[in-house]
């Protein structure tokens, strides 16, 4: 296709329902991605719970370890373990084709087909008023894009203690089952409900685009552990679901194995540079457009939009979620059984309001879905002994992890810098706290704290793997109702362009604590609705 | 410093041997033994010096000393090559089906759990006692 009415750069969470109104429009779509791909490990799963596969798959060490044994990390335990050897092609290629210079920066890209919810904890919520303050569009403008959403997607939980802070959902099925660690947790936060709430603290189950019943010819959810290494039965959503919806349409066209450098407005047309990177060096090619919508992630529109616009050495905003997580025992499992039959993902989710300042979310996992010798590496004990401990503290084991909400400040920043040498232009992430800031985590954190050990868990340690481990980014070119220079308007349009529009993270100005997906989804399906009326 | 790259070490498959025996108390088929060697190759790539190959050295010809080196390293060291070198052969047991058993979590009740826990403290204060003048000593070694 050598011009479209509307290119869309990117295929992950934002990009994709970016694209659904529009070719649902009829507009011609084309979707420009690098789009790696795992094409190893999974046909090599076999249709087997976790544990059995343990048992009995010859072969398992090829996607448990992976073939260069890039699942055996000899560095600290970060977040991300998700990335286990099939999630490798999420960040594969990052290093080489879109350099950062960022020493302290925990962060994730991914130039993956389907971005980097192709490894997502799929847990949804729907933003608040409060958490769209300083934008200038609220709840109702979102409303029916969430529920758009919702409805593409597929959304489970209950209608529990969470509803207040996360919202109700479009056809929510029920929840999935909670393991057995899980329901202990649960029952001892209804036994003192009514304290907790006092103490501004809520848990329930969590929200999940994750399926109970089958739905769009997928799910139900199979309980087989095996969220952290496969897809079977494409119950957790992965936005390659929608691309694979879309690729069926007449009026869409995905080509993967491009990367969109920049972008070019001369009067009366719109250009698009991009670099093929799956066929060697060839020189880059110009396509056509009349409209374009970024939504490569907050690093990869940045360095489109600061590119294009020669805005270098110039810096811009970011926010990223803070981010702590602590292993705990829940003393009420020792001596029990865990059944095997469970999901992987987060089973519950604890909301915790300090008196003095906005919501803490905490995603409680259970340690079963990985491997025990990644467990082995973080005890001070031989490998002998921290085997037996290990597995026998193992079904007593809960991950709580926990998102702090992000403003923007002078510290946190993103800076395009030029070509030198033999070094290509890259992105320099710098990030800090305020000393306020840290004092506010610190002592919320222990505030929080207290309410877990009386969920009968208690944190061995809490780990800041560092700044950007939340992989929740936004912040750059935020939304304001009078945008000025690399800033954008209500409908995404970036300042100083007539038809570039942003319709990812990029639009938001701060971070509550609660996951940012769902709301990234509906927010690109409502720029991909303004783009429709203006093509 | 000097400094040796791994795969200049000379029995690999010894190496496999011991780990497995200390880690589980039996022996690795050839298969897996020769994955752990594989796996050197891509984990192991860097140069190490040579005090801490002297160690491993060690452990694997006086396997007696080998829980006590590990013990101490995996406490005073955990980046020590002879723990990694255990971590290894642990993940190379563990996605094994003939071996993942030993590594699948156990229930365990109250008085178990102080039982191992107080065993494993014991154990490992006296491994460690004996390994960490061995371990400061060989490791020593330029």
């Amino acid at each position: 296709m050598s011009s479209a009415d509307v290119i869309v750069v990117g295929s992950g969470a934002s990009a994709v329902h970016a694209a659904w109104p529009l070719v649902e429009a009829g507009k011609r779509v084309l979707m420009l991605d690098v789009g790696a791909r795992d094409e190893t490990y999974a046909p090599l799963i076999p249709d087997l719970p976790f544990t059995a596969l343990r048992k009995r798959d010859e072969n398992q060490h090829r996607y448990f370890l992976g073939d260069r044994f890039e699942g055996v990390p000899f560095g600290p335990v970060r977040v991300g373990a998700q990335l286990t050897p099939p999630r490798g092609f999420i960040t594969r290629g990052v290093e080489e084709l879109t350099p950062v210079e960022a020493p302290d920066f925990a962060g994730m890209e991914s130039l993956g087909a389907g971005g980097l919810a192709s490894g997502w904890g799929a847990g949804v919520g729907r933003f608040s008023a409060q958490d769209l303050s300083g934008l200038p569009i609220g709840p109702d403008d979102l409303a029916p894009h969430y529920a758009a959403v919702e409805q593409r997607i597929g959304v489970s939980g209950e209608h529990d203690d969470l509803e207040r802070h996360l919202g109700r959902h479009e056809g929510m099925q029920p929840g999935l089952a909670l393991d057995t660690p899980s329901r202990l947790i649960q029952a001892r936060y209804l036994k003192s409900r009514e304290t907790f709430a006092r103490e501004g603290f809520a848990l329930g189950v969590t929200r999940l685009a994750a399926l109970s019943r089958e739905f769009r010819g997928r799910g139900p959810h199979r309980r087989d552990d095996l969220d952290f290494w496969a897809d079977k039965g494409k119950a957790v959503y992965r936005p390659r679901w929608t691309l694979e919806e879309l690729c069926t349409r007449e009026n869409f066209t995905y080509l993967s194995g491009r990367l969109v450098l920049s972008f070019k407005e001369r009067a009366g047309s719109l250009t698009v540079r991009v670099r093929r990177v799956d066929d060697g060096e060839g020189e880059p090619e110009e396509i056509g457009t009349r409209a374009l919508v970024l939504a490569a992630g907050v690093f990869g529109t940045a360095r489109i939009v600061l590119r294009s616009l020669g805005m270098y050495d110039r810096p811009v905003p970011f926010v990223t979620n803070p981010y702590t997580y602590a292993p705990c025992i829940n003393w009420k499992m020792i001596g029990r059984e865990a059944e095997d039959a469970r999901h992987s993902l987060s089973q519950l989710t604890a909301v915790y309001t300090p008196a003095d300042g906005r919501p803490l979310h905490v995603s409680i996992y259970s340690y079963r879905s990985l491997l025990t010798f990644k467990l082995m590496k973080e005890s001070p004990l031989s490998a002998r002994h921290g085997l037996r401990v290990m597995r026998a503290l193992i079904p007593a084991f809960s991950i709580f992890g926990v998102h702090h909400p992000d403003e923007p400040t002078p510290l946190k920043v993103v800076t395009m810098l030029p070509a030198s040498g033999a070094f290509p232009d890259r992105l320099r992430i710098a990030y800090g706290l305020r000393e306020e800031e840290s004092q506010r985590i610190e002592k919320h954190e222990k505030q929080l704290f207290r309410q877990i050990r009386k969920l009968g868990c208690f944190p061995i340690k809490r780990v800041r793997p560092g700044p950007g481990s939340s992989i929740h980014y936004g912040g750059t070119f935020p939304m304001t109702a009078s945008p000025g220079e690399l800033q954008t308007s209500r409908d995404g349009l970036l300042s100083g362009t007539r038809a570039v529009y942003l319709a990812d993270g990029s639009l938001l100005r701060s971070l509550p604590a609660k996951g940012l997906t769902l709301t990234l989804m509906a927010n690109a399906d409502r720029v991909g609705s303004v783009v429709v009326t203006r093509v | 410093m000097a400094k040796h790259t791994l795969t200049d070490m000379p029995d690999l498959r010894a190496e496999a041997r011991a780990l497995a025996r200390f880690i589980i108390g039996c022996e690795p088929g050839t298969e897996l033994v020769e994955r752990y060697v594989s796996a050197h190759e891509h984990l192991f790539r860097e140069l190490v010096p040579a005090g801490e190959l002297a160690v491993v050295s060690l452990a694997v010809r006086r396997r007696v000393l080998l829980p006590c080196l590990d013990a101490a390293a995996a406490l005073v060291h955990p980046k020590a090559l002879l723990h990694r070198k255990a971590l290894l052969m642990a993940a190379v047991l563990e996605a094994s089906p003939r071996h993942a058993e030993a590594f699948l979590p156990r229930r365990t009740g109250w008085g178990s759990l102080l039982a191992l826990g107080a065993w494993a403290g014991v154990a490992s204060a006296v491994q460690i006692t004996i390994g960490l003048p061995f371990l400061w000593f060989v490791g020593r070694k330029r």
